[in-house]
């Protein structure tokens, strides 16, 4: 074993051991790349999937008790403006130029900002008022139920005990900018969702229009900055529990 | 120099494998989030659409006299106001008498897993009472037609005999007490009232009331033929005891000393006191063609189309059809006809059992919508 024999060797070795050194690194970046590729992909998906979801349930929420020809609902073609109940109040007495009610809700009421509807009674219709102001008291002649609050609202009108009152503000939801969006009143619209809808293809629909029906709501999303179709296309129906009439109705004699 | 070289291959490799595990858990965690976040929408639809069925439930079961000691702004757990649906969800109902008779029935449901709440939803409604009292007051003849009515030869239409009791019922059946049951108010009912556009044959019969014939009479338009008071024509097949069609009999049917009010044909037992279907005051609604072909029967009959009875048929109560084919019939109530008919037999306006038909009528003890909203946001 000469030194003379080894002469090369090394280089030939180091060559190979770079050489493969390259592949094992090469096919490590491109499994990495495809890995990332994916993971992005599902979070996508997951994002888009979570954003469905969201739409669906406030949709649900705020579409399924409206009532066809009481309540003013406007659908167009990305975009539902209708009154967005936020509580219901059941008037239990008087005081103080005021209406005491039990009240319960998903926020308190905001004179600012809402309104209340009463509900119709024998001989009189449904009614909307505006609210001035609502405030928390404490009254012997109202007991609240778990999860009532008792308050105050004015002005009193000519509200009796038993009277339902809904609160309600103005709104609208819309699949626009690639979100669902709500806006209340004249403010500009806030996303509810991620941005991952495509606008073209998703909207809002009268399932059956003049009758109000129910509502379908079209949602696909997926990422304009990249070519392709998108995740396929989720239609969501919301049939409206407030009907005129049921299903299995008789003929008119 | 070897055992660098050596090293070098095994962690690349290590650095690959690496990469891929944290990418499979990776998507392993995404796929049971998005799982986790699926199956909690699923329980928050699975509890909202409980809460619904709730409150259709109590509505189903709506018993009016049970609920006469809640006063206003209390309330009160119905009787069978608990269950239980597929998915594991257990729902609970509350009813509150908002002021006379307006009610607000909440539903709450909830989803559990393993004894954990997975999801709790609310659904409410307001309904009203249906007021019984004034359900009967669309019958102020013994008959009311809104067409031609051709009454046979030998026909009897009797709408001036003294209130009482038909011959098979007991006195007792229409006490003069205030706390019972009430035939309606004195109307000095006419034999026969008509729409002002409706026509009259009825030679050869025998028509008594005040006045015999009426026309134009009240509530004979055609839009008042569609709806038993506040009740109209979508109500009535929701609220029935019996939907019937076709050809059927009456029998009252029992099994021991308890009416089997499910028994098709079984419109209680008018002229068996002794029977235990005698109290029993069904709501039979026919949403098309009807034909009777035997029997006695009480209670409420409304037709949606052409009612056809065959000779010898009674019937102790109201009736609504469109048309009538009734060539002997005995009636002991009253008779409201859309679009007019043939009837011959015996008529008799019975103010004991048109009071009797409605008070006693169980599928009246019910709530109806007294508006388009009858769903109101869940709070």
């Amino acid at each position: 074993m000469c030194r003379s024999d080894h002469a090369g060797r090394s280089l030939v070795e180091l060559l190979i051991a770079m050489l493969a050194l390259a592949i094992v690194t090469t096919a490590a970046l491109l499994t990495f790349g495809a890995q990332s590729r994916l993971a992005r992909t599902a979070g996508d998906l997951a994002e888009a999937s979570s954003a469905r979801r969201t739409s669906a349930a406030i949709l649900d929420r705020e579409l399924r008790t409206v009532t066809a020809g009481a309540d003013p609902i406007m659908v167009a073609a990305d975009s539902a403006g209708l009154r967005a109940y936020r509580g219901m109040a059941i008037v239990c007495g008087r005081g103080g130029g005021a209406v005491h009610v039990r009240y319960r809700g998903l926020r308190a009421p905001d004179a600012a900002k809402d309104s209340i509807l009463r509900l119709s009674r024998a001989g009189a219709g449904e009614q909307a008022l505006p609210l001035s102001s609502a405030v928390r008291i404490s009254t012997h002649a109202c007991v609240a139920a778990p999860g009532e609050d008792v308050l105050a609202l004015v002005p009193d009108s000519s509200h009796l005990p038993g009277d339902v009152l809904l609160v309600f503000e103005r709104g609208a939801y819309a699949l626009s900018n690639r979100a669902l969006r709500y806006r209340r009143g004249a403010s500009g619209r806030q996303p509810l969702t991620a941005e991952v809808f495509l606008d073209d293809s998703s909207g809002v629909t009268l399932l059956a229009p003049g009758e109000t029906a129910g509502v379908s709501l079209r949602l696909m999303a997926g990422d304009v900055s990249r070519p392709g179709p998108g995740t396929p296309p989720r239609t969501l129906r919301i049939p409206l529990l407030n009907l005129r009439a049921p299903l299995d109705s008789l003929e008119a004699p | 120099m070897r055992a660098h070289r050596q090293g070098f291959a095994l962690l690349a490799v290590l650095i690959a494998v690496a990469v891929v595990e944290a990418a499979v858990l990776g998507m392993l965690l995404l796929a049971a989030e998005t799982h986790a976040a699926a199956r909690d929408d699923a329980d928050r639809i699975r509890a909202g659409r409980g809460a619904e069925s709730a409150v259709r439930a109590t509505l189903g079961a709506w018993d009016e006299s049970a609920l006469a000691g809640v006063g206003t702004g209390q309330r009160r757990v119905p009787a069978s106001a608990a269950g239980t649906l597929p998915g594991n969800v257990t729902w609970i109902t509350e009813v509150e008498r908002l002021h006379g008779s307006l009610w607000l029935v909440r539903g709450e449901a909830a989803v559990t897993a393993g004894g954990r709440l997975r999801a709790r939803a609310a659904a409410l409604a307001t309904v009203t009472a249906i007021p019984i009292d004034e359900l009967w007051l669309d019958f102020h003849a013994a008959v009311t037609s809104g067409g031609s009515l051709t009454i046979l030869n030998g026909a009897r239409i009797d709408a001036t005999s003294p209130a009482g009791p038909p011959a098979a019922w007991s006195p007792a059946d229409c006490p003069p007490s205030a706390s019972a049951p009430q035939p309606p108010p004195p109307l000095a009912p006419a034999g026969v009232s008509l729409d002002s556009a409706a026509s009259l044959s009825a030679a050869g019969a025998m028509i008594t009331g005040a006045p015999p014939v009426l026309q134009p009479g009240p509530r004979t338009a055609p839009a008042d033929f569609a709806r038993l008071g506040v009740l109209d024509r979508n109500a009535l097949p929701a609220l029935a005891d019996h939907r019937a069609g076709g050809t059927m009999a009456f029998a009252p049917v029992a099994v021991g000393n308890t009416c089997d009010t499910s028994a098709t044909g079984n419109a209680g037992a008018p002229e068996d006191p002794a029977h235990p279907c005698y109290d029993f005051f069904p709501l039979i609604v026919a949403s098309g063609d009807l034909t009777l072909a035997a029997g006695a029967g009480q209670g409420i009959l409304a037709v949606a189309g052409r009612l056809t009875m065959a000779p010898g048929v009674r019937f102790y109560g109201a009736i609504l059809a469109r048309e009538l084919d009734a060539p002997a019939l005995e009636l002991h109530g009253a008779l409201r006809i859309a679009n007019g008919g043939r009837l011959g037999g015996f008529f008799r306006f019975d103010a004991c059992a048109l009071g009797r038909a409605f008070q006693r009528a169980g599928a009246l003890r019910k709530v109806y919508r007294h508006a388009d909203r009858l769903w109101l946001p869940p709070f």
